[in-house]
């Protein structure tokens, strides 16, 4: 019963989020609230979707592979690989187009990826996990910041600072499909590793023995995660603490199996982004936070509670 | 027939000199040697997770998807660690192929008297209790062939004696065990065929009081038997002690 109440969730979440706030749609002829739903929500609605499903599958596969609970694009600076790659891609060598963008943010990051499991190793014990994570979050945000500098455009910080901070705002439906063609094959190469990450459970030697290459696992899972979340964070930025909060979420379903939890994370993910999306845009604050933001004020608190009091109890 | 196991020039690079193990039959063997001596390297070889030609009832296992490959052979490392804390009667299911009936799995859990603690995490284990647990994963599929690495270790001594009464059971109902222990006797009480290491070879191959009393066993190990009880060489005949 729990993946269709996942999917009702999910699905529940999709609606509100084309229908809240209802005043202007209810207010407007069928056109222009077709013209409202159709451009302005749905591509919204859908990015919240997918870029929240992705960050959820991909939080429970890395999280599996490197068999540890804070594993997450975010943590492990995947996301601001991405982020440098994009930003290299758009205002250094001036590549502003969808695809060049998207190539740039994948190859950003796979190159955070590679460089995590040189630093940190294939099964790294959490502190150098998350050291690593930080040296590479701290170098790419840097050289992020470098880039903007350097950039022949004097607006290129103006720019560039919403997209940073992580924003589905006036995206277009084309826009979505540029996430969402990346992200599904990443989710299907994701979905087909889960009986081998299952059985990393009993370490790379047994699965090994059960037939599965481990080697070729993690490629698959690199690849996999930087396609889907390069592609994602070139469309909408860097949005964070999804993929640590929703496989954390999604084990305690599937009692702990770290494959299984794919699929209920990605829908995690999903409902998780689409409803910070609805907060965002339904706080009475006068103006739209960008949504990295909200993801951020939640899952750091979230983050810390989990390193200080639960240890990785929880969280595993 | 086909032999139960064939190893051909079974090797890791730097840990195993090429060896050849040949199993007609089902039987009980112990795998013994020192430290270093290559014990873990033969199973892992064996396995397929190292160099050289291996056939297990005349198949290739490397060749078979993971639902068939746990048929035909368990492999229990020494490490006695899980990644991610699941119920018991989960781990021992991720030995099983996909779809396989949870009795399966309590089954197994079963014949180490594990029934008790079918839903409790395994991190919440007592050490023992783990270890039997990731040995019933390792004997539930009840594969043609057990590859077992050190799997008395951390069991108390009447549960070592039981493991090895029920190892003893699944070689009389047709699998073979490839067993590295430590403790020479119980290794001598029980196998059919000793296997004795030593740097990085298979030195000995054999009956086991025969191999027990050997000169290569003395020299592997440095101890003797005297008198019922095992005893350091002296010194001057300790050649492992020397450079």
């Amino acid at each position: 019963m729990r993946p269709v109440l996942l999917v009702a969730l999910v699905a529940a979440a999709f609606a509100a989020s084309l229908l809240l706030p209802w005043a202007p749609i209810g207010g407007l002829d069928r056109d222009l609230a077709f013209a409202l739903l159709t451009e302005l929500r749905l591509p919204r609605a859908a990015l919240a979707l997918v870029y929240g499903a992705m960050l959820g599958a991909s939080g429970a596969a890395v999280q599996g592979l490197f068999a540890n609970p804070l594993a997450s694009p975010d943590l492990t600076g995947t996301t601001s690989g991405a982020a440098l790659g994009a930003v290299v891609t758009a205002y250094l060598l001036g590549l502003s187009g969808p695809l060049a963008v998207a190539l740039g943010a994948v190859a950003g990051a796979l190159i955070a990826l590679a460089l995590l499991l040189a630093l940190a190793g294939p099964r790294a014990e959490t502190a150098t996990l998350l050291l690593a994570g930080l040296a590479i979050s701290a170098l790419a945000g840097a050289l992020t910041t470098l880039a903007l500098a350097l950039a022949p455009s004097p607006f290129a910080f103006y720019d560039a600072y919403e997209w940073l901070m992580g924003s589905l705002v006036d995206r277009s439906l084309e826009q979505a499909a540029f996430a969402a063609v990346p992200a599904l094959l990443a989710f299907a190469a994701l979905w087909l590793s889960r009986a081998a990450l299952d059985s990393l459970t009993l370490g790379e030697e047994v699965a090994q023995s059960f037939g599965h290459d481990v080697r070729r696992l993690r490629l698959a899972i690199v690849a996999a995660t930087a396609l889907g979340v390069g592609a994602c964070v070139a469309v909408c930025g860097a949005i964070g603490f999804i993929g640590l909060v929703a496989p954390i979420f999604a084990r305690r379903l599937t009692g702990g199996h770290p494959g299984g939890a794919v699929g209920p994370a990605a829908l995690i993910g999903a409902a998780l982004l689409l409803a910070a999306d609805l907060a965002v845009r339904l706080a009475p604050l006068g103006r739209t936070l960008p949504i990295g933001v909200l993801t951020a004020l939640l899952g750091a608190p979230f983050f810390l509670w989990l390193v200080a009091h639960m240890r990785w109890r929880l969280a595993r | 027939m086909n032999p139960v196991l064939e190893a051909e020039r079974a090797a890791m690079r730097g840990r195993l000199e090429p060896t050849d193990v040949r199993v007609d039959a089902p039987q009980l063997i112990c795998l013994v040697g020192p430290n270093g001596s290559g014990k873990t390297s033969l199973l892992r070889a064996i396995a397929g997770l190292g160099e050289g030609r291996v056939r297990i009832d005349g198949e290739d296992p490397r060749g078979l998807p993971p639902d068939r490959r746990k048929r035909l052979l368990a492999y229990l490392p020494a490490g006695r660690e899980a990644a991610w804390p699941l119920a018991a009667r989960d781990v021992v299911s991720l030995g099983l192929p996909a779809g396989t009936p949870a009795e399966e799995a309590d089954a197994a859990l079963a014949t180490l008297d594990l029934q008790a603690f079918a839903e409790r995490r395994i991190d919440r284990l007592s050490t023992g209790e783990r270890s039997r647990v990731l040995i019933a994963r390792a004997l539930a599929a009840k594969p043609r062939l057990l590859l077992l690495d050190e799997p008395t270790a951390n069991l108390d001594p009447l549960w070592q004696l039981r493991l090895v009464r029920r190892i003893r059971e699944a070689v009389d109902t047709g699998q073979t065990a490839l067993v590295a222990i430590h403790d020479l006797d119980l290794a001598a009480s029980w196998a059919d065929r000793l296997l004795l290491m030593d740097g990085r070879r298979l030195v000995a191959d054999g009956d086991p009081a025969a191999i027990l009393d050997s000169a290569q066993l003395k020299s592997a190990f440095g101890v003797e038997r005297a008198g019922g009880r095992w005893r350091e060489l002296s010194r001057l005949a300790d050649r492992r002690s020397s450079p």
